[in-house]
């Protein structure tokens, strides 16, 4: 047997029983993590100061993209070129989010498509973006696993449809990963708890993240998960609080200082910044005072805040996540009296005012003893698991949060899959059509509980194509819609008098095509490279620096040792190391570097004998006990 | 050398071969001989799926057992690394499942499938029938509704009381239909051929009046929950 740990960085520990590594990534609106299963426990992958935790921020610099903690700090400096909370964003057209746009201080381009940010002279897709965090996770994993990571499993809302998810899915495409599941966060949360508690029975879990919310009702038996409905709402989260409160703050100081800060950015994500601060302190202070200094508008807002002002500007918004609770229940049909637990999951529920309202709703004391903010990463972590073949035990039956449907004649919706049906689920529905000789026939896919076609999201169109010539309402197209175990659909049809297989040629609404997903994961690349290239001469640059301080100061110290010939070949090394660093050719510097590290070597051995001499002699003054040489 | 034409034979005897070594193995398992999975047989019904024999008086217990089994064996998440073509199997499999425990869970349902199977669905609603002893009534309550929609403010609170009662009452009959549908369920599984489709034709009747009721108690749940918009559109 091969040592397997050859190689892996200090600290690492993979698992060396599992043949394939699928890491768990919660990709969250505000943060996001990376988790592996660790000889059955799940863990959060931490960086060197200990933090699981990354900020879902990307920031376009001049000469590198980088991505959280990095990225916050430039947001408020340079607001247009950080893009935050980017999954409100996922699988949406430019017109459903027109009327947020004002929060964010990024560009959207107005279109009737996806939609999409403008950064300086590019343009990127949210999914593109999401990709940049995934890469970073990504990242994060390798450099702790010390192996190549390149499978994964990520969280989704459960209440996403399937754009969402696509676009989720082609995120990790770009980012280079093989996305083996999609999860849905409270499936995955209770997953979690599972593991952790092995107890059976009906279980409610509460998700109020930063930007989505999400209830879903779970029966555990045997080790099976099986949720038995869902509910939510993809655009209510701790962003709502920090809104509300970023309105009133900036009515506030247009009525008492008469300056008007809306449509200024960087003064925008302060106050922001500075709410959330505010808000997140009074889920355990009773008051805070948040100052805000204004010294571009020669003022500073200074305010206390009470928990109860607060939890009165945030009510309204919390009463928003009781009725799909209550739906969610209605749907199981276990009644309220069915469920044994309530779970907490979702930076928000740390809230007391969620607290009390979810046991209000339930009649009994919610649970967090996991963290909120890390449980789901863990669920996914654990499902990756079972994916690579590792956990047996446990099995997840989730359900589709929607009802899919087709649009019939006059606009209304034929329901084909309901709402909270456990997945993976097809239903097949015969279509003919309408002309003789029609080769063509189309249908328009919408997901949704409404009546009516255009009240409900629209998925895709579809075109069926390659029917035989025959008179009208001869064929027989029988087409299969099939929603796989991540709740993405595909369709499939064929004509069945002549057992042709008609093609499907989809148009997504709010999606990426495959060519474009393709393209973009080509760009992702030489977007990667660019950035490597860009970090390269920044090291280079910096280790030129470096250098060259070093030989002004050994030629000084070292002048006794000195040739007049070997101080010219130093001298001219260095000034051509400093016309390099004036350049970007990253290579060019090395080479310079390394030109002035091999003339001065000889003066550097010089210098460090001097060096050691004198240490020798100043220990042997000071009588210092031996082993301590520096 | 001597397996061979053993489990040829087999495999003869009930069917089902293995796509992958030609070994005898059971639809909707795993082949014994090479660990492959066996689709379902095409065409097989919600009963065969999950390997009940066609009866409408089922345990509800047993079947969720045999839909956890079942998953068990055969859910996409335990083929996610094998080949392309067991995946599909696993998903279609898996499918198939789960949509034959959705229907048969339910009484309503697993009437209404079995129908379906006996060619004698009920299609669209527009078959949904009165129950001959309520058509008088139901007739006068589509009266009421209609009124109460113009009804000046002190005659609307009168008709309101009225239609309330009405509703809890259709309510309660439409959820005796599912009762009604249950008492059938010992005959048909007892029953000859002729028995079956005599016993089929009443519980056909019943689905009828359950979608009319249906149709009525969401007609009078409109009337009663007053229109926070006029946005309906064309129907």
């Amino acid at each position: 047997m091969t040592d397997l740990t050859i190689g892996v960085a200090p600290g690492a520990r993979a698992d060396a029983t599992s043949k394939e590594l699928v890491v768990g990534i919660d990709l969250g609106t505000t943060n996001s993590l990376v988790a592996y299963m660790d000889r059955g426990v799940p863990q959060v992958i931490r960086d060197a100061e200990g933090r699981g935790l990354v900020p879902s921020i990307v920031a376009f610099g001049p000469t590198a993209t980088v991505v959280g903690d990095a990225a916050r700090r430039m947001l408020v400096r340079n607001a247009e070129r950080a893009v935050y909370s980017i999954k409100r964003f996922m699988g949406k057209g430019f017109e459903d989010v027109r009327d947020e746009l004002r929060y964010f201080p990024f560009d959207v381009t107005p279109s009737q498509e996806i939609v999409r940010i403008r950064i300086g002279d590019r343009e990127l897709t949210p999914p593109e973006v999401s990709a940049l965090i995934l890469r970073e996770l990504r990242a994060r994993a390798e450099r702790h696993l010390g192996r190549p990571v390149e499978k994964a499993v990520i969280t989704v809302p459960a209440y996403f449809n399937d754009a969402q998810r696509q676009a989720t899915k082609d995120a990790g495409r770009i980012a280079g990963l093989d996305v083996l599941r999609i999860v849905n966060e409270p499936t995955a949360a209770c997953l979690a708890y599972g593991l952790q508690r092995r107890k059976e029975g009906v279980i409610a879990v509460y998700d109020l993240g930063g930007g989505t919310f999400d209830v879903s009702i779970l029966k555990i038996r045997d080790g099976i998960f099986e949720v038995l409905a869902t509910n939510g709402d993809t655009h209510l989260g701790g962003d709502d609080f920090d809104r509300a409160l970023v309105d009133l703050v900036v009515d506030e100081i247009r009525i008492g200082h008469g300056v008007d800060v809306t449509g200024e950015g960087d003064t925008l994500q302060e106050i922001r910044l500075g709410v959330e601060a505010a808000r997140v302190l009074l889920s355990s202070e009773e008051r805070t005072v948040l100052t805000l200094p204004l010294p571009q508008h020669d003022l500073t807002y200074r305010r206390e805040f009470t928990r109860a002002e607060l939890e009165s500007v945030i009510g309204p918004i919390v009463a928003r996540t009781l009725e799909p609770c209550r739906m969610a229940v209605s749907d199981s049909g276990v009644g309220l009296e069915g469920i044994d637990e309530v779970v907490l999951v979702g930076g928000a529920t740390r809230t007391p005012l969620v607290r009390r309202r979810v046991q209000e709703l339930f009649g009994r004391a919610p649970h967090s003893e996991l963290n909120p903010d890390e449980v789901v990463a863990l669920g996914a972590a654990v499902q990756a698991d079972i994916l690579a073949g590792g956990t047996t035990h446990m099995l997840l039956l989730d359900v589709t949060p929607l009802s899919l449907g087709i649009e019939t004649l006059g606009g209304a919706v034929s329901v084909l899959i309901p709402r909270n049906t456990t997945i993976p689920t097809s239903a097949n529905e015969g279509f003919t059509t309408s002309v003789d000789g029609q080769s063509v026939v189309d249908m328009h896919v919408v997901q949704g509980e409404r009546d009516l076609a255009k009240d409900n999201r629209s998925l895709a169109r579809f075109d069926l194509r390659g029917i035989p010539p025959m008179p009208a309402g001869l064929p027989r197209i029988e087409v299969t819609f099939l929603i796989d175990a991540n709740g993405i659909l595909s369709v499939t049809a064929k004509e069945t008098r002549s057992g042709t297989q008609a093609s499907v040629e989809v148009r997504p609404t709010y999606g990426l095509s495959d060519a474009e997903v393709e393209r973009m994961i080509d760009e992702s690349l030489e977007h990667a490279e660019a950035d490597v290239r860009a970090r390269g001469l920044i090291d280079a640059q910096n280790e030129a620096d470096t250098v060259l301080r070093a030989t002004e100061k050994a030629l000084v110290q070292g002048a006794e040792f000195l040739g007049a010939e070997e101080a010219t070949r130093i001298r001219e090394a260095v000034s051509a190391l400093a016309i390099a660093r004036q350049g970007e050719d990253a290579g060019a510097i090395r080479e310079a570097t390394d030109r002035v590290n091999r003339e001065t070597q000889q003066l550097a051995e010089q210098l460090m004998d001097s060096a050691l001499r004198d240490s020798l002699r100043e220990r042997r003054v000071a009588d210092m006990p031996a082993g301590e040489a520096r | 050398m001597f397996g061979e034409p053993v489990s040829r034979m087999m495999s003869e005897r009930n069917g089902a071969k293995c796509g992958g070594c030609g070994a005898a193995a059971p639809a909707g398992d795993v082949c014994p001989e090479c660990g492959r999975l066996q689709p379902f047989a095409p065409g097989s019904d919600h009963w065969t799926v999950l390997g009940l024999d066609r009866r409408l008086g089922l345990d509800r217990a047993d079947l969720e057992q045999r839909f956890h089994r079942l998953n068990r064996r055969l859910h996409p998440d335990y083929f996610r690394l094998r080949s392309a073509e067991e995946q599909a199997v696993s998903l279609e499999a898996s499918a198939a499942v789960n949509a034959a425990y959705r229907a048969l869970r339910d009484p309503v349902s697993r009437v209404e499938y079995l129908l379906e199977l006996e060619g004698m669905g009920l299609g669209t609603a527009g078959q949904a029938k009165p129950p001959a002893d309520l058509f008088e009534e139901i007739m006068e309550l589509q009266e009421a509704r209609m009124e109460l929609q113009t009804a000046d403010p002190d005659e609307a609170p009168v008709l309101r009381a009225r239609l309330e009662a009405a509703k809890a009452e259709l309510e309660a009959r439409r959820s005796g239909t599912e009762a009604a549908l249950v008492g059938c369920f010992p005959e048909w599984d007892a029953g000859d051929d002729a028995v079956r489709r005599r016993v089929l034709g009443g519980m056909r009747d019943i689905l009828a009046t359950r979608a009319y009721l249906r149709t009525v108690l969401r007609d009078l749940g409109a009337a009663l929950t007053v229109p926070s918009d006029g946005g309906q559109t064309d129907r």
